[in-house]
């Protein structure tokens, strides 16, 4: 019954007919009682469960085990979750008594369980070292040679005083394997620890389990790492459902447990059933062009028939071609190059460890094997080492869960040196501050193409453009088509028609024979790469906002089944040069490029401001792409940025602490500027890009940033009056100062016209619920000291509302949406998304609309200040209300922005909305997406 | 399962690391940090004494010296309880991983920390009576033996209840609730004597082994009296019980704690 720990000649570890217990606490009314029940058994020394009728309250974990291991060698633990091997190693480190069986060890047990385990995350890495230091009893006058070795071993350099809360699960689990390995215990335990380092870090992993074989120790690891098996194990035990499936030599084990999952795929496959069996293909008025030929296998016959909506069809060539003259879209230049040039890229797949990343892993090993497509396997801690863009073109990620911050830095310095990154579809349960992470992501052109992401960032990025964001009410249906298929894989995609015909692809799916899991992007990357390619049956609305998608899909349509590719006016989109992107937007018009140059470097995952040389010619670089606007960004968002948010990270401990923490970055780099004073520029189709609003919190910042710009910069005046010229906007507060004068420099040289000063925001999705109390208190602090614009950026927002309510205490506080304050409509406190959709009362939107044009006149800007609507998110009676207090007020034009509501707003509401215009015209956006 | 042979001043040494460490983390973020081990004991004493001297008008003599010890002591059995249900919760991540050669150092562990305590209880406790006027006599001698069976009591608390709370989670909830009603329930802010002439609630706090605790040891402090034996003898039971038990529950517990987490 009970484990016991004895000496034995020549094995190190025996143990016999292990079985383990557990309680099925799934049922949380039954939960209490089944731990009482199994609290007075154990108390009484009764078995808890039955082996010979293993059901029940009680399954079991282990089932009759039996194994030996020698001295000197490494065995791998294989097998999927929950197949007992973590339940193992606890038994064989002592945490867990078996119900039967006997464990006999040879030594001294050395054990790394968890990342994270046995250490204390409040204190230091030397200080954790120290405390294993007293729990291996390590006498006093060798403390300090421990330490050093333990340091060198674990090779975080100077990490090594900072908390271990702040480290990445790479830099934990060198912490931790080193503590673990320097006592070189007789028998070491080792549990998925091998997966977070980078690859140096299994390099250094390899040679030290080789060290340990060599002194006659025995290692047992358990991975899903099937290379660190191969190339470090001399045997693996396969393990499944608690039984030992098979205990041979690594490479015999390993085939078996492939086998095993490559079948249990296949079952998953089949058990749900095809997708076409859902809707019956119809006929198609255009006959689809067929796939080009291919190397691969035949499609078997019961692969996924085509779902087609019978209705479907391409536009006109009319249509078309009376789109590409008026410039909205682009007719698509043959372009057959591109199989060609695809073949030469260096394509990096990411796997991780996950349930779902397993399937997909093998899914990809099987039928997209990397090798196949002339990609690289890596795993989520490949990201953090090296430069991904010396290594590779593409990066296929096809879930973002396990990313960290040294990660997604990693990744935005590959966007950065030109590289593309496809996003498969995510997952809801991505943490918030992961979603902070892809926002910023987002920010350098990321590219997402994948399901529908209700709950994250990745739907905000993709169906920004309000024609793609409310499909029952701009679009006539959202239909799924087959886009191509491979040898075995059909891919699907979801597109939205649009009034007009055109078509926008809204999501691409590979199914395996019907299977619903989806590859999202990375399937079809995975699909083209395996020479297969797509086959589009029309021309598609791209959002280059999503830039990367656009350079991408330019590659992938085939210009003999894909007539014309629409770009819709361009919002931002990532800064690398070499993006195709910017070279797909730059040649498109009329569209406004703005280009986010970012004034920060990343050397060895930490963040740091480039010099002012270095900032001059990212601007110029910029401009040179042909670039309209060039925005100078660290968005707040910028706190996950290595080196600033870290820090920022172990300062959050209590609320207290975050106001503290704030404060001293502010004073330390300069944050928090308020007030301060925002412009906005907009383009009208047929008009000259030039600045149309104003914000400033008070007149003085008002006149003082005239001043500013009257000494050093062009006039606001001439801002006005000037044609198309290219801005620059300060759009930080971490280098604020420093882009201002370098900004100031080239408006001097005449390189760049002109610059804008934006205000600092609130809010930052990194902190959650501390980050919310926090900017609820400092934009009460603000509203105080008599600031009236506070914006803050927030989704989620919860009972922010409330609490700034209370901690304001006063009536001036509004709601408004985030993308109506962006748009210059002053509120005194602004709270975006979409928890929150209330609008201010009259009276609060007449008084700030009053005290803002009060400010641009006192501030000599009267005739420029105008005010900008954002029709997104607004109904038609709110539009209404804003325009006719607009000009009640004084306003002199009132804009409306975006299509959102327009779009589908029926002709009665039209003439309602241009009544409240009164003589003034209906903006041009307006009769641009209504043409 | 204990894969490792430890001796006993090496456990010893182990746990008071643990112990260490973990008060320094603890202590990580805050200004004062180990400066709150000496302010806590004095915060205590003078917000009693505020409530019940000044504001309650408690003006026996002696009777401040009186609270400042009952409330140092019962402040260390209230611990016994608390940190006996919560002893594997705040050392989990060190027994989870196998790194502690047998889980009775989380237990040593738990107990070092509430020694710590004490002791500057008692520092402070000491030196403020002899501010105050107070002398030792002879019966001081028999303080720390009865210290002992107390710090004895608050071991077989934590050997009792560290691992029943990690089957039964509302151990805690409960752990809690005694904690507020044994405040009162103990004679911690008013003396046994007062009850002398009342035969039955003698008999109860004789059922109160933390009751003949708090006697005795106010006893031979401050009012210069040997401990009756009945006291003794039912505490030194009830302590020898305790530990007896609680050591056979852990024991027997001990090895199947991890399915419950």
């Amino acid at each position: 019954m009970s484990a016991e720990t004895t000496r034995s000649e020549g094995d190190a570890v025996v143990v016999e007919d292990l079985w383990l217990f557990y309680p099925m606490l799934v049922r949380r009314r039954q939960n209490s009682a089944v731990r009482l029940r199994c609290l007075m058994l154990d108390l009484l020394g009764r078995r808890s469960g039955n082996e010979e009728n293993p059901e029940g309250d009680f399954f079991p974990a282990l089932r009759g085990v039996s194994f030996s291991l020698k001295k000197g060698e490494i065995v791998g633990l294989l097998g999927p979750n929950g197949a007992g091997k973590s339940t193992l190693l606890r038994v064989l480190s002592g945490v867990e008594r078996p119900d039967r069986g006997r464990v006999r060890i040879d030594g001294a047990v050395g054990s790394l369980l968890s990342l994270g385990v046995g250490i204390k995350p409040q204190l230091s890495g030397r200080e954790n070292i120290l405390l294993s230091s007293r729990l291996r009893g390590v006498p006093r006058d060798r403390v300090d040679d421990y330490v050093k070795e333990v340091i060198d071993l674990c090779d975080i350099g100077e990490f090594v005083d900072a908390p271990v809360e702040s480290y990445s699960s790479g830099m934990r689990a060198r912490l931790g394997f080193a503590v673990a390995t320097r006592f070189e215990p007789d028998v070491l335990l080792l549990d998925e620890v091998i997966g977070a380092g980078d690859a140096a870090f299994k390099a250094r992993t390899g040679n030290l389990l080789e060290h340990l074989r060599d002194s006659n120790r025995t290692v047992v690891v358990a991975t899903h790492q099937d290379d660190f098996i191969l190339s470090n194990c001399d045997r693996a035990i396969f393990l499944n459902r608690g039984r030992i499936e098979m205990f041979a030599e690594a490479e015999e084990a390993l085939a078996a447990y492939r086998e095993y999952s490559s079948a249990q795929v296949e079952k998953h496959s089949a058990a749900i059933g095809p997708v076409a069996t859902e809707t019956e293909p119809g006929p198609s008025p255009q006959p689809a062009p067929q796939p080009e030929p291919h190397s691969g296998p035949t499609p078997e016959p019961e692969a996924m028939q085509p779902v087609t909506d019978p209705d479907w069809h391409a536009p006109s060539e009319a249509w078309q071609d009376a789109e590409a003259k008026r410039g909205t879209i682009r007719k698509l230049t043959p372009y057959a190059g591109w199989r060609d040039e695809a073949a030469s890229w260096r394509v990096g797949f990411v796997l991780g460890a996950g349930d779902r990343d397993q399937m997909l892993s093998a899914f990809i090993g099987r039928r997209l094997d990397p090798d196949r497509a002339g990609g690289v396997a890596l795993g989520v801690g490949d990201l953090r080492s090296g430069e991904l863009g010396d290594a590779l073109d593409v990066l296929v990620l096809p879930e973002v869960r396990g990313l960290d911050a040294d990660a997604a830095a990693s990744i935005v310095r590959f966007m950065t040196s030109g590289g593309v990154l496809v996003l498969g579809p995510d997952s809801a349960r991505r943490p918030a501050e992961m979603n902070a992470r892809t926002e910023e992501m987002v920010d350098y052109g990321l590219g997402v193409l994948g399901d529908a992401d209700p709950a994250g960032v990745f739907t905000r990025a993709w169906f920004t453009e309000p024609r793609i964001a409310h499909p029952s009410g701009s679009f006539e249906g959202l239909e799924t088509i087959e886009l191509g298929r491979t040898d075995s894989n059909a891919i699907t995609g979801s597109v939205l028609r649009t009034r007009q015909g055109a078509y926008t692809l809204a999501t691409a799916r590979v199914l395996e024979r019907g299977s619903r899991e989806s590859l999202g992007a990375a399937g079809v990357l995975a699909a083209m790469r395996v020479g297969e390619g797509l086959v589009i049956r029309s021309g598609f609305d791209l959002d280059p906002r999503v830039g990367l998608v656009a350079g991408l899909m330019e590659r992938l349509l085939d210009p003999e089944v894909c007539s014309y590719l629409r770009i819709a006016p361009l919002d931002g989109i990532g800064v690398p040069a070499a993006s195709p992107a910017v070279r797909v937007a730059s040649g498109t018009d009329p569209v406004r490029v703005r280009v986010h140059v970012s004034p920060v470097a990343f050397e060895g995952g930490r963040a740091s401001l480039v010099s002012d040389d270095e900032l001059r010619d990212r601007i110029i670089r910029a401009a040179s792409l042909g670039a309209r606007e060039i925005v100078v960004s660290v968005k707040e968002g910028s706190a996950l940025v290595p080196g600033i948010g870290i820090e920022t990270y172990q300062w959050i401990d209590t609320e207290r602490d975050v106001l503290r923490a704030c404060e001293t970055i502010g004073r330390e780099l300069g944050v928090a500027v308020i007030p301060g004073i925002d412009c906005f520029s907009e383009h009208h189709p047929g008009e000259p890009s030039r600045p149309t609003a104003f914000i400033a919190d008070t007149p003085e910042a008002l006149h003082a940033t005239r001043r500013q710009a009257d000494a050093g910069c062009t006039s606001v005046e001439a801002f006005a009056a000037s044609g198309e010229r290219i801005m620059a906007s300060a759009h930080t507060y971490a280098a604020r100062e420093r882009v201002e004068r370098v900004v100031r420099a080239l408006v001097e040289e005449r390189r760049v016209e002109g610059m804008h000063l934006a205000s600092f925001r609130f809010g930052n999705d990194a902190g959650g619920h501390l980050v919310h109390e926090l900017s609820a208190k400092r934009a009460a602090r603000s509203l105080r000291q008599n600031a009236t614009d506070v914006e803050i950026c927030q989704r989620h927002l919860g009972g922010l509302f409330k609490r700034l309510k209370e901690v304001a205490g006063s009536a001036r506080v509004g709601v408004e949406s985030l993308s109506e304050m962006g748009y210059g409509f002053g509120a005194d406190v602004v709270t975006g998304g979409p928890a929150i959709r209330k609008c201010p009362p009259a009276t609060v939107l007449r008084t700030l609309l009053e005290r803002h044009l009060a400010f641009a006149r006192e501030a000599g800007v009267g005739d420029a200040f105008e005010l900008l609507v954002d029709t997104r998110h607004r109904t038609i009676d709110e539009l209404v209300e804003r325009v006719e207090l607009a000009r009640a007020v004084g306003y002199r034009r009132v804009m409306l922005t975006g299509e959102g509501v327009l779009v589908s707003a029926s002709d009665s509401d039209l003439a309602r909305l241009r009544r409240a215009f009164g003589h003034g015209a209906m903006p041009p956006v307006r009769e641009a997406a209504r043409a | 399962m204990s894969v490792t042979t430890t001796p006993w001043r090496a456990t010893v040494a182990m746990a008071a690391g643990i112990a260490s460490y973990d008060r320094r983390a603890q202590n990580k973020a805050k200004v004062l940090a180990s400066a709150w081990n000496v302010l806590d004991p004095i915060a205590t004493m003078l917000a009693y004494y505020f409530l019940l001297v000044k504001v309650f008008g408690f003006r026996e003599e002696g009777f401040i010296l009186f609270l400042f010890l009952s409330i140092t002591v019962h402040k260390f059995a209230m611990q016994g309880l608390g940190r006996g249900s919560s002893t594997f919760i705040r050392y989990k991540s060190l027994v989870v991983n196998g790194t502690l050669p047998n889980k009775a150092v989380a237990v040593y562990a738990s107990l070092i920390e509430m020694l710590m305590d004490l002791g500057f209880g008692l520092l402070i406790f000491f030196l403020s009576a002899l501010a105050m006027g107070w002398r030792p006599t002879e019966h001081i001698a028999l303080f720390p033996v009865l210290l002992m069976g107390l710090v004895t009591f608050a071991a077989g608390c934590i050997y009792l209840l560290s691992c029943i709370a990690v089957y039964w989670r509302d151990l805690t909830n409960l752990v809690q609730m005694a904690t507020r009603v044994l405040l009162f329930a103990c004679p911690v802010l008013y003396s046994i004597d007062r009850f002398k002439d009342n035969e039955g609630a003698l008999a109860v706090f004789m059922l109160n082994p933390l009751a003949c605790y708090y006697h005795m040891l106010r006893g031979v402090v401050l009012e210069e009296r040997w401990p009756e034996p009945t006291y003794v003898v039912t505490a030194a039971a009830f302590t020898v019980g305790l530990l007896v038990v609680g050591r056979f529950v852990f024991w027997r517990l001990e090895g199947r704690i991890g399915k419950y987490w």
